[in-house]
This record gives structure tokens, C-alpha cells and sequence, in this order.
């Protein structure tokens, strides 16, 4: 085995991209600690070790990655080489045992060990490895023996393969006989292929954000767009075929009585373009509540699709005594909680109206209203912090004509203004 | 009318947002004539609220506390009489009991159990609502209200209704109340804040935390009265009650404990009897006229006040201490007093130093004296015990003390409320980078903001502490007498008031202070064979080994700040050495007294006095006010100030800062001076060097006492220096200097220190002829226990012997390992690590009971791997890390071999001219910035030969500031400066020894991280 070890900075995060790329010189690929590993023992026929060596730089230069390279029989040897850069396995320092336990996780387990040979003057490999092997697991225990066994035939560790991680993708080739060019045909293959989909979704505990559909239609000459593409963002997580149909339904409906297809579809193709992970809760037969919520979601979805996001909105109390910011939009149904504050109108007027006091009447200048009865004030300050310095007390008026208005008199200018409605 | 009788000051922690005295204040500002403070399980503000409102005619100050009760509502009581009052003080300390600090509750069967005396008709009872109000009501039948608030949040409807129904089913009266937080309206913010930091939040999140108004403030009558306009009873229930509330904090009538006075004797006959036996003991040769005088002078005050008790009590604590050979000695301004001299409670005789006795009693000062007496600090406990056992810890309790919140930490805190993001950012940290932090507040202007908070959150109590060594002792219960709650400390109890309050209700306290030094002299005394008295005065080479700053260890003059002045003073008498120990404080620095004293001590000026009076005043310390009795005696002799009215002015001197009451007092003293032909520009130097002892001053007394424990630590390292520093190592925690900087002091000084050894260190360090056996108490981490084992199991013959026989955690054996404690085996420290950690397996197995593990097998003690010793600076190094010192050297000896280390060393360099330039390595020891400085920084640097000064600039210490706040060795580069003996480097340039970027460095030893 030759071992190609590419040594990363703690704080690289592109260690699968890199290994998917270093695929083009050897099947045999790994992910180590901080580390991608390359069985590069057979490429001798295509590539010298230097030259791999070489490419290994350019891409990682491509990737700006700064990793460190090192090549050697085993893996552990060959990633401290490359962590260290020293030229032989016995200067390698003794921080590195870690590695030989294993070169795939990292280990606090030998951290004392390593403290105590360090204070023995042991800072090198080779002077471990010269260490009786009875005197280091009666010092060190059974985790000191199999270090020092690793670091004896650290070619016994085997090569882990890297496996790509897949997207969920489902596609079908349509007959050509049937001629497929309506809505209600298409959803009927949409439906099978959106089954499979919510199949794997389940399958790997996911929910999807975003779809991609892809359309692929016969290309007669006339056909201007023959691979149209449309993209489905859900603002809650879907997974069910039954609560995916109708925004697919809605969707396209719409866009195709705007431009129907140009001609008929040899291919449907649905990729999942973002996923989340779902709750992880086994469907529950018996409880419709799973069901409802998956309903709920349906339909809000198809809302904001067709109204847009800022007119579909839950009204959720906010913890302010200033009115007018009580509340705030949410699309999750709130969770009711207590409050100290009074009853408050049903309706608060997004801008306040001047009214003026006369004797017991109050009026605008379209309005007049006689004030039956009045409870307050109730004295409520500005958010002296964000530089509110008024006050205003409120009052709750009933008038002659049976109305429940909420009305407020500025403290500092005596201005008042009505700005609820009781219903 | 109205009163207010539902109100918290700011020792309501995290709710109240005013001190006491503005609310009393406020009151009267509104016409309010009575109020109560009610603060929250305490009655911690009443002494300062009483202090102030006495001066305030026809004010009603009435005493109450608010006591959280178990599964109900708060319950507040107000005191009508002393035995209500007791009642109150009974009830808050068992509110208190067995509960962890903050969390005091009462139950309703303590409530009723305690308040079956019959004093419990002495209570008003205040409940908030009807929870348990049937059985409030069999309590406290007709005392009991239900209060009644109108808050105009718009729930005040609902309140009304709920109590109104409970006033009809129960009969209990309606009391009317704002349920005050604050005294204005515009102090409502900082109660915002307070209510953000007790619930960590911010003001933007804090949401119906909050206040949704700013109206619980002090109203006055009438805006009372409008608000509550259709309960005109609920007011009249409020006077009602004040009217009922008879008792005031000035009958506090105060007995001393006096049931062990003997037969026959009052207390102040007794006292007369103790006195003039006392002067026959000091006066072997006959009381001399003057003293006698004085003595009859002091006993006719004494008496006049009532302190004869007082004197008694402290007399019999010293007596206690003497019997049991504690070493202590009174200090401060009791050294004015030839009572407290002749009674053996202080150590200076006042008429030989011509001290001013209405500097500690005068008939003006209405206080009551304060005697502190310093014991050895490792057997202070003893005293503290005999006091609890002879008093009870129902009549002696600890005094509290009030911490408030620091600026620093003040800002950071309420710039948290205002969602500055300060993470874990320390409070220096967060003012330094504060314009950085600020962006994350979401609140415009919020450095002003926050500014305006802190400024009005100025000396707020923040929580209570133990007044260290602060005891109060009483002839009747304490807890009748105030709150007694439990401290931090474990098995503390403190009284929930400070010092000063106790000051202001005439109430005595006595201080029982530890101090380390006398520990160390106690000991080294006993070794020397030798009595503090018997020590020779005026010794000449002792004056002189200060005057070269050769003090390391010793009592007042081993600061680098002393040192400096050791050199500059050159002091050849104990009364130099008075003055030199009152001159290195804030006080003479700022007043700008140092250097004029300095050039006149030397004859480069001359003093010069106006007046005959000035020039007996002032001559002893050559025309320059260093002490506070001098100012006090030129206001007396020269200012037509009585006694009292001197010491009004030196306490006006003292709160100046934060007072400004001084200029009134001032100008008086300025024009007298004026008056009585002194030159105004002289005048004026005076006025203002009485302006520098607003920052802190020693008065004489008290600089004297510590001058004869200063001399005697000089003479005893001057002429027994091993069994000084023996003294001082036992008796560590104390000094300004390590116990590493102490051995290598001693062996510069030809003394032998041997290592800590398995069969010959005691526990203590110990004195092996005329050498020094470091002790195993300096072994870190090892407990008392283990020691004792260690110790019984003598004689070891091997590492295996001492291993099998002491079962001390590895980690510590691998400490000793490497600290060389087994040389005495002849194994080097790898060697003896290798064979400890074959060691610890097997008894790992042993403690937990487990099979061995077939892979632990059992090391062959036999096998023959060895290794190389440690080198030096690693030896070094790891002594350091074992015993926090190492007897085999300096570790500057071994960082020499570095080729960029100046090899001149500190005792060659202070041989050097005046201004030379220079370049010197050494350990760093000590890092300081004085308020007083003006932005210099002051520092010290050792070698194996040495203490050298550092003086950095503002501009240096800013350019250098990461590396001389992170490093342990240093390369320093300057320029020397030399005034007379006194010598100090003024820094340039600093580096590191160590450099990861220095492979040479990097070569001597990982083991610099230690470091």
C-alpha cells in the first residue's frame, strides 16, 4: 500500500469535495481526521508519486485549500508526515500517537500518555518505539499497548472508501404515443414520480425545501423552450405526495393557461434541491393530528404561492405595552400565552386618528361621538431607551351609539386619538 | 395627611432604585411628615435613612419590613415599639435561618410561633391580598391592613374589586399606597435596569418584565388623594397607622455584656483599677507627671460617654490573646490613647510620640471609639471562638459589610441591559473596546445612555459581605437589636448592618483583624528565644539595611513603592520609619508632600515656619503636614477649633470625594490661618496638602504601631535572617512577595535551603542548623492528611517503600516526581516518573475494585530503562510547578546560557552611574498602575541577585502592553535612574525571552509555557 495523506487546517470544511475530486486519481479514497487519504499503490502505471504529488498541489490550490501533503506505507505515518513535515517516521512527534490508534477520529484518550513521556524526555516516535512494549502497558494500560502495536504495523489499519453522497433524483421517459401535453396526463405521472420521491424522502428521515421539476419536450422545430424548468420553494417542509400534488396542480395550472406546452413531454424529472430532516416521529395511524398538520401546511403553502409571502401571516402577541407593536406576522400558529395586560380592542387602527375633546363629546372632523361612559387611564410610557418619551394614558370609552372605542390622550402634547375598536 | 408605608430603598437588591435618604429627602420635599421603609426580609437602610431624617423637623421615620412569606404573598410588619420593633428583628433572622443567602421565607407557623409574645402586639401587619389573611387576622386582629395600590397599568379596576371583597368578607381595613420603588419619577429607568440584570435580560426582550409606567414613585398627598378620591378611608388608614408607629431607632439603648465585672465594681471603677495597675506595669520607674495627667484626662472622658464597658471589653480579648501567647497589638487611632497603652491594647506610648487623643474620642465627635487590634492571622480564629463562647451567638455577631457596585463593573453590567454584547469580555476589556461592542446594541446613543444609568447607580448596595473581623457585641439578644442573617462564609452569621451604621446608632464594635506578619514574628521570635520587647531600639545597621532597600519580607517597607522610598528616606530612626510608612500613600503623593519632605530630609531646603506654633507643629516633620492629626492640631492651636470641631474637619478631609463638604470647613481653617498672620501663599500650600488627605492617609498613631512592627521584621531578617524567613514561610499566605522570592532573598543572604525531602521535611518548613528544610505543606495540591500519612509512615528506604505506603493521587506524585522530591532514593526525576507510573495502574485497580486487565501486567521494578536527568531550567521549572519555589537555583542561571540574554547582572547594574544605558533579563514579579501614578507603570524584574525597579511610561507600557502582560521572563532596555540608594530602570523597550520564533529558546525547554 503507498498512502497519499492530504493533512487539513481544523477549519476546512470542503474535506468531501476534495475527496470527490482526488476520485480522478484512485478509486480508493478515504476520510480521515482533519485528512483525505488516497491509495495511490497502483497509479505508478499512469503517474509517478512525485507527479501525483504535484497534482495533489494544483488542486489543492484550485480548491484554496491549504493542506499538506506527505506520502508513506501506512496511513497514520503518512498524515503526521504530512501534519509535521518531518523527513522520517521516527522524528515524528509523540502528538501523533493519536493518529496511530486511528487516523479517523480524533482522541483525547491518549493525551496523558502523552503528557508523561513527554515529561520522560520521549518526544519522538522512534524513542517511544524503543520503549520495552511490557513497560508501556504496565504504564499505560491496554490503550498504550495497542498505540505501540499500531505504531509497530500501522499497515494493519485498513483503508475506509469514500462513498459519494447522493441526491434524491427521480425521473420517467414518457411514450412518445401518448403524447403527453395536458395537465390532468402529467399530474398522473407526476404523481408516481413524486410517490418515489416522498418514498426516499421518508426513507432518509428528510423533508424537502426546494424542488426543481424539469421538462423535457419533443423538439419539433417550432418548440422556442423545449426544456422548461420550474422551481417549487415550500415555506413549510414537505414530504407527502398528497400535500405536494396540489401545489404542483396550482402551479403549473396557472402557468399553463398562461403558456401551454409547446409540445408533448418525452421526460419528467424532479430533483430535490434542498432537504431538512423531518422529526424523525413514526406516522401515527391513529392520530389524525399528523395528517391535519400536513394539511395546514398544504394550504398555507398554496396561499403564499398564489398571494404572496407578506399577505399570509399569523398575528402573534409580542411582549410590548406599546399597542401598536403587540403583535407581530408569524406563519406558525402561535402558542397562546398569559398576559398581565388589560383587554385590549380587537382592532387597533394602524394610524391612530386625531380626535379633540368637547365637553363629553369627542369629534373629527367627519364624526362626532357622545361618551356614555369611561374607564381608565391607563397610563402606558414610551421605550425610554429607544428615546420614547411620551406617555399616554388610554381610556375606554362607550358612546351613544353603543360603540367601545379605545381612545389616548398624549401626556405631553394633549393630544388625543382614537386608535381601537372593541367589537 | 398621608404616609407612605409601603416603600423599598435600593437594599431591596435588584428592586429598589433609591438609596434611602433621597426617599427620606423626597418626602419632606412633598410635605410627606411620615414614611416607613419597608425594604425586602431587612431592615438594612433604616440607620442611614434615621441619621439623615433626624435633622429633619417633625419627620416621622417609621421602621418596617416587607418578609417573604412561604406559599403567599409578601407580608409587611411595621414596628409601633421596641418590643414590636424586637419582634420584627426576631422574625427577619429566622426569615434568614438555615436558608442559602438571598432566599429568605417564613412559614406561617414560625409567624404564629414567634409572635405569641406578647411584645407582638408592637406590630402593625400589612398584607397584599387574601391569601391567608383568616389567619393573619387571628395574629394581628385590628393591627392588620390590606394594602391597596392604583398603579394605572389597567388592572387597578380588578385590584379594587378583589379587595373590596375581601374587606367585606373579613372586615380588614383598606390601607391606600403606592407601593413605592423609587423617590421620582425620573429614577424609573434605573428600576428598569435593575429588573433587566436580576432577570438577565435586556431592555429591547425584557417585555412585561417591566414596568408599563413610571408611577411607582413617591406621591405626594394630593396626587394620593386624587387617585384614590373614593376611598378617602384608605388614606386615613395610612395616618392611622403612622400615628400608631411610636418607635425610632434612637431607642436603641445600648448595654454592653458586664456580668464577669467583679463584685464591688462598676464598670468604670474597674476600668480605673486595670488603668492604673497597667501604668505601674508600663512606668516601672514611676507614671510621669504628663501621663498621669493624661490618664486622668482620658478616664474623665471615658466616663462622661459611658466607654468604660467598651475599654473593659477589648482589654479582656487582648488579655484572652496574651494568655494563649497570640501575638497582636492595636492600631490606628486607639494609638492616640495612653488608656488603651497602659491597658496593653496598643504597643506605642502616645505621650512620647505627643499624639493627639481627640483624634480617637472626643465629647463632639458623637461616635463611639473604634479599636482595631491586629492578632496573628493563623490564630485569629481562636479569638473569634472565645468571643462567640463567652458571649453567645445571640449577643455577638459579625458586622456586615456593604460592597457596592464598582464603576467598571457597573458599566459592563448595565451595558448588558442595553444588549451590548460584552460575552465574556471582562470589565476593563469591555470599556476598552466598548465603540467596537456598542454596534451591537440595537439602542441609539447607548454609551450616554448607559453613562446616565451608572451615574445614578453610584454607591448602590449591591450585596452584603463580613466585615472582616467586625464584631458588635450586646448585653441583650442581638437579634433583638437588628437582623442577623447568615454570611457566605460558612458558619458566619452578620448583622444586616455596616460599620457605619453602627456608628450612627451609637452601637459598639469591636475589629479582631488578622494580620499575617504577626504570625511570622510570633514564630520567628519563639525560634530566636527572644520577646517583641526585648528586641534592642534604634539598632543602626537595621536603619541601614532598609536605607538599602534590603527588605524583602518584611513589615510595611518590602513594596517596590517602599523600597523606592527606602533608598530616597534613608531613615535613621524610628521616627523616619514612622514617616516613611505614612508618606508611600495616595494621601502625601497627591497633597504633593513627598518631595518637599525628601529635599528637606537631606538639607537641599529649608523648612520654614511662619509661627512659633506652626514650627512645633509642623517641625517633626519638617515643616510638611504628613499625618491628619497635624492639620487637626493647626485648626485647634491656630484655627480657634475646639478638639471636636478638629476631628469634624478631618472627617470632612475624609469624604471630601464624595461629599464636598470639606470647602465650608476649609475656608474656616484658611481664614483663621490668615487671621492669625500666617502668609496667605503658605496658607495656601497648607489648604492644599489637607486637599491631598481626601485620597487616604495614615494618621501618626497608627503609622507608629506598624513602625514597630516594620523595625522589629527589619531586625530580626538584619540578625536571624533564617529564622525570619522560616517565619515568614510558615506563615504564608502573606507579604507582597512569593515564597520563591523569599528563599532566593535568604540565600543571597548565606543562607542554606535544602529541598523538600520524605524523611526530613516536617510539615512546616524547619530550621536544620542554621539551614532551612523546606516543609511539605509547599508541595502543591497535597492535602493536610496526606501529609500526616506521609509523615507517620517514616523511615521510606525506597521509592517502592514510600509508594506502597502513601496512597497520594498520581498526578501529585508526579509532581514530586519531577520536583526531584526523591533524589533521596538516588533516582533522578525521569527515573522516579517511570517508576510511578508503573504504580498507578495497579492501584487504580485496588480503588475501584476491578480485575486487572490482562493487558496490565505489572512492570518489573527491576527494568532497566533510564533516562536522562532534567536540565536545569527544567528542574527548576518543575520545582516550581511542585513547591511554587525550587531550592536548586534561580531559573535566570540557566536562561544566562541564551546568547540574547544581557549577561550584567541586577546587583552589578545597581553599581552602575546615574543614567546609563542598559540592558537587563529577569523574572518578572510584580506589575502595578497606581491611580495616583498618572498613567506610569511600575514593575519589578529578578535575577539570582536581585530586585531591580521598572518604570514605564504610558507611550512604552502601550507599545509593549502585550508583552509585558503575558510574559514571565523579560529583556529589558533603559536607562537607570538613581536617586540617592534608590534605583530604578526607566524602560525603553521590552522583549521576550521566549520565542516560538526562536529555535535557541525553543531548545532550552518546552517546559517555558509553565512559565
Amino acid at each position: 500500500m503507498r498512502i497519499l495523506a492530504i493533512a487539513l487546517p481544523p477549519s476546512e470544511t470542503q474535506q468531501e469535495i476534495l475527496a470527490e475530486a482526488c476520485l480522478r486519481f484512485s478509486p480508493l479514497v478515504s476520510l480521515g481526521a482533519q485528512a483525505v487519504f488516497v491509495e495511490i499503490g497502483r497509479c505508478h502505471l499512469l503517474y509517478s508519486e512525485d507527479s501525483i504529488r504535484a497534482r495533489t498541489q494544483v488542486l489543492l490550490s484550485r480548491l484554496g485549500i491549504a493542506g499538506r501533503i506527505a506520502i508513506a506505507d501506512d496511513l497514520a505515518t503518512a498524515v503526521s508526515l504530512a501534519r509535521t513535515q518531518k523527513k522520517h517516521r521516527d522524528q515524528i512527534p509523540v502528538e501523533c500517537l493519536p493518529t496511530y490508534l486511528s487516523p479517523y477520529e480524533t482522541t483525547d484518550l491518549l493525551d496523558e500518555m502523552i503528557a508523561s513521556l513527554k515529561r520522560l524526555g520521549i518526544g519522538e516516535l522512534g524513542a517511544f518505539l524503543a520503549l520495552p512494549r511490557r513497560s508501556i502497558a504496565a504504564r499505560f494500560g491496554k490503550i498504550g499497548l495497542f498505540c505501540r502495536e499500531n505504531c509497530e504495523f500501522p499497515e494493519r489499519v485498513p483503508l475506509r472508501p469514500f462513498q459519494a453522497k447522493s441526491r434524491i433524483e427521480e425521473s420517467e421517459r414518457i411514450d412518445e404515443s401518448y403524447a403527453l401535453i395536458e395537465l390532468e396526463p402529467l399530474l398522473f405521472v407526476l404523481k408516481k414520480i413524486l410517490d418515489r420521491v416522498s418514498l426516499r424522502l421518508r426513507g432518509t428521515g428528510k423533508l424537502a425545501l426546494r424542488m426543481k421539476l424539469s421538462l423535457s419536450l419533443t423538439p419539433h422545430s417550432h418548440v422556442t423552450e423545449p426544456r422548461p424548468v420550474f422551481d417549487f420553494v415550500f415555506p413549510f417542509p414537505q414530504g407527502s405526495t398528497n400535500s405536494l400534488i396540489p401545489l404542483f396542480r396550482d402551479r403549473l395550472d396557472s402557468l399553463f393557461q398562461r403558456h401551454p406546452l409547446e409540445s408533448p413531454i418525452q421526460e419528467i424529472r424532479i430533483e430535490v434541491l434542498e432537504t431538512v430532516p423531518s422529526q424523525g416521529a413514526q406516522k401515527n395511524f391513529f392520530h389524525r393530528k399528523e395528517e391535519e398538520l400536513e394539511s395546514y401546511r398544504g394550504i398555507v403553502a398554496r396561499l403564499t404561492d398564489r398571494l404572496g409571502y407578506s399577505r399570509v401571516f399569523h398575528a402573534e402577541t409580542v411582549e410590548s405595552y406599546i399597542p401598536e407593536r403587540g403583535w407581530k406576522k408569524t406563519l406558525s400558529p402561535p402558542v397562546p400565552r398569559p398576559t398581565p395586560l388589560p383587554e385590549r380592542p380587537t382592532r387597533i387602527l394602524k394610524t391612530p386618528i386625531p380626535i379633540h375633546p368637547i365637553d363629553e363629546y369627542f369629534q373629527t372632523k367627519h364624526r362626532r361621538w357622545k361618551v356614555i361612559e369611561m374607564q381608565g387611564p391607563e397610563r402606558i410610557r414610551g421605550e425610554w431607551w429607544m428615546n420614547e418619551s411620551e406617555e399616554r394614558d388610554y381610556y375606554r370609552i362607550i358612546t351613544d351609539g353603543g360603540e367601545d372605542l379605545w381612545i389616548y390622550e398624549n401626556r405631553e402634547t394633549g393630544a388625543t386619538y382614537l386608535q381601537g375598536v372593541y367589537d | 395627611m398621608y404616609a407612605e408605608l409601603l416603600c423599598k430603598t435600593n437594599f431591596s437588591f435588584l428592586e429598589g432604585a433609591s438609596h434611602s435618604e433621597e426617599l427620606v429627602k423626597r418626602a419632606h420635599e412633598i410635605g410627606l411628615q411620615s414614611l416607613a421603609l419597608t425594604d425586602r426580609n431587612g431592615v438594612y437602610g433604616l440607620p442611614k435613612a434615621y441619621w439623615y431624617a433626624k435633622d429633619i423637623p417633625g419627620f416621622h421615620l417609621i421602621t418596617g419590613a416587607e418578609i417573604t412569606m412561604h406559599d403567599s404573598s409578601p407580608l409587611t410588619l411595621l414596628a409601633r415599639d421596641r418590643g414590636g420593633y424586637a419582634m420584627l428583628c426576631r422574625l427577619l433572622t429566622q426569615a434568614h435561618a438555615d436558608k442559602p443567602k438571598g432566599e429568605a421565607v417564613l412559614r406561617l407557623n414560625e409567624l404564629q410561633e414567634t409572635l405569641r409574645d406578647s411584645r407582638s402586639r408592637g406590630l402593625y401587619a400589612i398584607a397584599r391580598d387574601g391569601s391567608q389573611i383568616q389567619d393573619y387576622s387571628e395574629i394581628f386582629e385590628d393591627r392588620l391592613s390590606l394594602a391597596l395600590s392604583r398603579q394605572l397599568d389597567g388592572r387597578d379596576d380588578e385590584r379594587l374589586l378583589r379587595a373590596l371583597k375581601i374587606h367585606r368578607e373579613t372586615g380588614v381595613p383598606l390601607l391606600a399606597s403606592n407601593d413605592v420603588l423609587f423617590h421620582e419619577k425620573k429614577r424609573s429607568p434605573v428600576q428598569d435596569v435593575l429588573t433587566c440584570i436580576k432577570n438577565g435580560k435586556t431592555l429591547v426582550n425584557a417585555g412585561f418584565e417591566l414596568k408599563s409606567n413610571h408611577e411607582r414613585y413617591l406621591k405626594s398627598e394630593l396626587e394620593m388623594r386624587r387617585l384614590f378620591h373614593d376611598l378617602p378611608q384608605a388614606i386615613e388608614r395610612s395616618v392611622e397607622l403612622a400615628q400608631g408607629c411610636t418607635f425610632s431607632l434612637s431607642e436603641l439603648k445600648y448595654r454592653y455584656p458586664s456580668e464577669w465585672i467583679p463584685a464591688g465594681f462598676s464598670a468604670q471603677t474597674y476600668l480605673i483599677d486595670l488603668v492604673w495597675r497597667g501604668a505601674k506595669s508600663r512606668f516601672p520607674n514611676g507614671v510621669p507627671e504628663k501621663a498621669r495627667k493624661q490618664i486622668e484626662h482620658e478616664l474623665s472622658l471615658i466616663e462622661r460617654l459611658g466607654y468604660a464597658d467598651y475599654f473593659l471589653t477589648i482589654e479582656d480579648i487582648v488579655s484572652f490573646a496574651r494568655q494563649r501567647k497570640i501575638l497582636c497589638q492595636g492600631r490606628g487611632s486607639a494609638a492616640n490613647s495612653i488608656v488603651c497603652f497602659v491597658l496593653g491594647i496598643t504597643a506605642v506610648n502616645p505621650i512620647q510620640m505627643n499624639f493627639l487623643f481627640e483624634r480617637f474620642i472626643s465629647l463632639e465627635r458623637k461616635e463611639p471609639p473604634d479599636i482595631d487590634v491586629d492578632f496573628e492571622h493563623e490564630r485569629r480564629e481562636e479569638v473569634i471562638q472565645y468571643i462567640y463562647g463567652k458571649y453567645g451567638r445571640d449577643r455577638a455577631a459579625m458586622v456586615s459589610a456593604v460592597v457596592t457596585y464598582q464603576d467598571r463593573s457597573l458599566f459592563r453590567e448595565v451595558a448588558k441591559t442595553f444588549g451590548v454584547e460584552v460575552g465574556t469580555l471582562s470589565s476593563r476589556e469591555t470599556q476598552a473596546r466598548f465603540e467596537e461592542l456598542s454596534r451591537s446594541s440595537p439602542v441609539p446613543e447607548v454609551r450616554e445612555k448607559i453613562e446616565a444609568i451608572t451615574d445614578e447607580m453610584e454607591r448602590f448596595p449591591r450585596h452584603l459581605s463580613i466585615h472582616s473581623g467586625g464584631f458588635t457585641l450586646s448585653a441583650d439578644p442581638i437579634i433583638e437589636i437588628v437582623p442577623v442573617e447568615p454570611a457566605r462564609m460558612e458558619g458566619r452569621t452578620i448583622i444586616q448592618w455596616d460599620k457605619n451604621d453602627l456608628d450612627y446608632l451609637g452601637l459598639l464594635k469591636v475589629d479582631v483583624l488578622a494580620l499575617g506578619m504577626l504570625s511570622a514574628l510570633n514564630r520567628t521570635l519563639l525560634a530566636v528565644g527572644k520577646e517583641l520587647y526585648e528586641l534592642p531600639p534604634e539598632d543602626p545597621e537595621t536603619y541601614k539595611m532598609i536605607s538599602r532597600a534590603d527588605t524583602v519580607g518584611t513589615f510595611q517597607v518590602e513594596s517596590r513603592a517602599q523600597m523606592n522610598m527606602s533608598g530616597r528616606l534613608r531613615p535613621e530612626n524610628f521616627y523616619d520609619l514612622v514617616i516613611q510608612i505614612a508618606i508611600v500613600r495616595p494621601g502625601p503623593i497627591v497633597g504633593k508632600m513627598v518631595h518637599p519632605y525628601l529635599k528637606r530630609k537631606h538639607g537641599l531646603e529649608k523648612a520654614v515656619y511662619p509661627n512659633e506654633i506652626l514650627e512645633r507643629i509642623l517641625g517633626k516633620t519638617l515643616g510638611v503636614p504628613l499625618f491628619q492629626e497635624q492639620i487637626m492640631k493647626i485648626a485647634i492651636e491656630l484655627g480657634g477649633f475646639s478638639p471636636g470641631e478638629a476631628d469634624l474637619l478631618r472627617r470632612a478631609i475624609g469624604a471630601w470625594r464624595s461629599s464636598g463638604s470639606i470647602r465650608e470647613v476649609g475656608m474656616k481653617l484658611f481664614d483663621a490661618l490668615l487671621k492669625n498672620g500666617v502668609p496667605e501663599d503658605y496658607a495656601q500650600m497648607i489648604f492644599e496638602q489637607m486637599k491631598g488627605f481626601a485620597h487616604y492617609g495614615f494618621p501618626e498613631s497608627h503609622a507608629a504601631s506598624f513602625a514597630l512592627l516594620a523595625y522589629a521584621s527589619c531586625y530580626l531578617k538584619r540578625y536571624h535572617h533564617a529564622e525570619f524567613t522560616y517565619g515568614l514561610l510558615n506563615s504564608l499566605p502573606m507579604g507582597f512577595y512569593a515564597a520563591h522570592t523569599l528563599i532566593d532573598d535568604a540565600k543571597s543572604h548565606g543562607v542554606t535551603v535544602h529541598p523538600c525531602d520524605p524523611n526530613l521535611s516536617s510539615y512546616e518548613t524547619t530550621l536544620e542548623n542554621g539551614a532551612l528544610r523546606l516543609g511539605l505543606k509547599l508541595i502543591q495540591g497535597i492535602s493536610e492528611n496526606e501529609i500526616k500519612t506521609l509523615i507517620a509512615g517514616r523511615p521510606y528506604h525506597s521509592l517502592a517503600d514510600f509508594l506502597s505506603r502513601n496512597p497520594i493521587r498520581a498526578d501529585i506524585l508526579e509532581r514530586l516526581a519531577m520536583g526531584n522530591f526523591f533524589a533521596a532514593f538516588g533516582l533522578n526525576e525521569r527515573d522516579a516518573l517511570w517508576r510511578i507510573l508503573a504504580d498507578a495502574i495497579p492501584k487504580t485497580v485496588r480503588a475501584e475494585k476491578t480485575q486487572l486487565d490482562l493487558f496490565q501486567v505489572s512492570a518489573n521494578p527491576g527494568d532497566s530503562v533510564r533516562f536522562h536527568s532534567l536540565p536545569t531550567f527544567d528542574g527548576i521549572t518543575n520545582d516550581y510547578a511542585a513547591y511554587h519555589a525550587s531550592a536548586r537555583g534561580h531559573p535566570m542561571v540557566e536562561l544566562r546560557r541564551i546568547k540574547k540574554i544581557p549577561q550584567t547582572r541586577i546587583q552589578e547594574i545597581k553599581r552602575l552611574a546615574h543614567n546609563t544605558p542598559i540592558s537587563v533579563s529577569g523574572l518578572l514579579l510584580v506589575r502595578q498602575r497606581p491611580p495616583t501614578a498618572g498613567g506610569v507603570t511600575f514593575g519589578a524584574i529578578e535575577d539570582e541577585t536581585g530586585i531591580l525597579d521598572l518604570t514605564l511610561f504610558q507611550d512604552v507600557y502601550a507599545k509593549y502592553k502585550p508583552i509585558f502582560l503575558t510574559n514571565c521572563f523579560l529583556i529589558i532596555r533603559g536607562t537607570l535612574q538613581k536617586d540617592g540608594d534608590a534605583v530604578n530602570v526607566l524602560v525603553r523597550s521590552i522583549a521576550p525571552v521566549f520565542s516560538e520564533r526562536d529555535p535557541e529558546t525553543l531548545s532550552i525547554s518546552v517546559s517555558q509555557y509553565f512559565w
